[in-house]
């Protein structure tokens, strides 16, 4: 069972193999699920097709033979050498577990040969016992009905074997593929995430050269503010580097902020206004890399740059309940969730949160009072 | 004396040191041009074409209120009328 473990939850029907019924040969067979219950309902019909089988035989070789007892004795034959191989089975299969099903091929022909040899006698012995046929234990152990017996058992066998080796060959290997389907899949999803991670983990070119634009008009007139701008984007540019390497902390990515704040600040003036708020007990929290920065840039870009009187921009970090809280609250144009680019970053930044946290983080977006837009994120406790 | 009359320009930029320098560069480049004024938003500028009715307009692209693209479109639209 546990090969086709993989095949199960997906709803389709176990591929027959060495380890199905035999009755599972026919396609209606297949719908309802293996358990102890279908398997002993599939015995008895599988044994009454061997029951009619025999009983035509019978009539066929002796045409005298009548109907009904050739159906009565090949029924009672057959329900018990059939139920004898079940119960071998059962027995067999308890005593050597699954182990048999990852053995050899030539082990496990060996196997389905010999239980149906070995519940044959006892079978016919119960069948005779009901039927009281009283000498038949003289036929039964003779040399000849031996080996008829055994011959026929082989044949039976091997019919089946060479009807389900195929067909489990055919299982196991499309369970591989599922599996490698499923492996290639994970493997895609990890490169994606990580791709995202340092997609977001850039400084924008824009924001590069209007930088570098506005560190040029200062070079000649104010060297000292010209020289703490180039300070403050390389203080931006290593930290968004650091991210970019995969694991962060809050205090860290404080670090990136206010440099990233304090380069707009001196290139919008008046119109930027920001405060950031992060008690010294949290800066080590370690947070997923990009956390605060996208939120923070949607904040500039579309609230507070488009608004011609500009606004203000607060970044609060705290203990909230059992877990930790972070807000950035803005007082620019306002939220608008048919922006694509807002949307696209926040969901790749919730995908994120999701995967880092499972449930137990949260992010909401409200309308801030009086004007803008209010982010929060909880974190689960960390160890404090 | 029409043809000696100083070509006017505007400039709009929301980032003040860009638009100096921007001012600073063409004074040295293009000596002969008159800024004839600086926004710092889309509907300034907008007001400052109106107005002034220059030859030349260095708009910016991302500004508030209006983009550069947007001042540029209207002032094409109503040059036309």
């Amino acid at each position: 069972m546990a090969d086709y473990a993989p095949l199960g939850p997906t709803g389709c029907p176990r591929p027959p193999g060495l380890q199905s019924h035999p009755l599972e040969l026919i396609p209606f067979f297949r719908r309802w699920p293996q358990s102890v219950v279908r398997d002993l309902v599939y015995t008895v019909i599988w044994n009454t097709l061997f029951a009619l089988f025999f009983a035509l035989l019978a009539i066929a070789i002796d045409p005298e033979t009548p109907l009904s007892a050739a159906l009565r004795n090949s029924f009672v034959f057959a329900q018990c050498i059939g139920f004898m191989i079940y119960a071998g089975f059962l027995i067999g299969d308890r005593i050597v577990h699954k182990g048999i099903h990852q053995a050899r091929m030539w082990v496990r022909a060996v196997y389905y040969a010999v239980i149906p040899i070995l519940g044959v006698f006892p079978g016919y012995l119960l069948a005779f016992w009901i039927l009281r046929w009283r000498n038949g234990y003289e036929w039964l152990f003779a040399p000849r009905s031996i080996i008829s017996i055994v011959a026929l058992s082989l044949v039976l066998t091997g019919l089946l074997l060479l009807i389900f080796v195929p067909r489990e060959r055919a299982a196991r290997a499309e369970a591989t593929i599922a599996r490698e389907q499923a492996r290639v899949a994970a493997a895609e999803k990890e490169t994606t995430t990580a791709q995202l991670k340092l997609l977001e983990a850039q400084v924008e070119p824009h924001f590069l050269y209007n930088t570098l634009a506005n560190v040029v008009s200062l070079v000649d007139g104010e060297p000292a503010l010209a020289k703490r701008m180039i300070e403050r984007l390389i203080a931006l540019l290593r930290a968004t580097a650091a991210a970019a390497t995969g694991s962060a902390t809050l205090g860290g990515q404080v670090e990136l902020l206010r440099a990233y704040l304090e380069i707009l600040e001196l290139r919008m003036g008046a119109r930027l206004r920001w405060r950031i708020d992060l008690p010294a007990e949290l800066a080590g929290l370690r947070v997923p890399p990009m956390l605060l920065q996208p939120i923070v840039e949607n904040a500039i870009r579309h609230g507070l740059e488009p608004k011609v009187e500009g606004g203000r921009i607060d970044i609060t970090a705290g203990r909230d309940g059992g877990g930790v809280r972070l807000v950035v609250r803005d007082t620019g144009l306002g939220f608008d969730t048919a922006r694509a680019a807002d949307g696209i970053g926040l969901a790749n930044l919730r995908a994120r949160l999701a995967s880092a946290y499972g449930e137990a983080a949260r992010l909401v977006i409200e309308d801030n009072a009086p004007a803008g837009t209010s982010v929060s994120i909880w974190l689960p406790a960390p160890a404090a | 004396m029409e043809s000696m009359r100083r070509p006017t320009a505007i400039i709009a930029d929301d980032e003040p040191r860009l638009a100096d320098y921007l001012r600073a560069r063409l004074a040295v480049l293009w000596p002969q041009l008159v800024i004839a004024g600086v926004a710092d938003n889309g509907p300034a500028a907008e007001a400052l074409l109106r107005d002034e009715e220059p030859d030349v307009a260095f708009l910016d692209i991302r500004m508030p209120g209006l983009t550069g693209l947007e001042v540029a479109r209207r002032a094409r639209t109503r040059r036309a009328r």
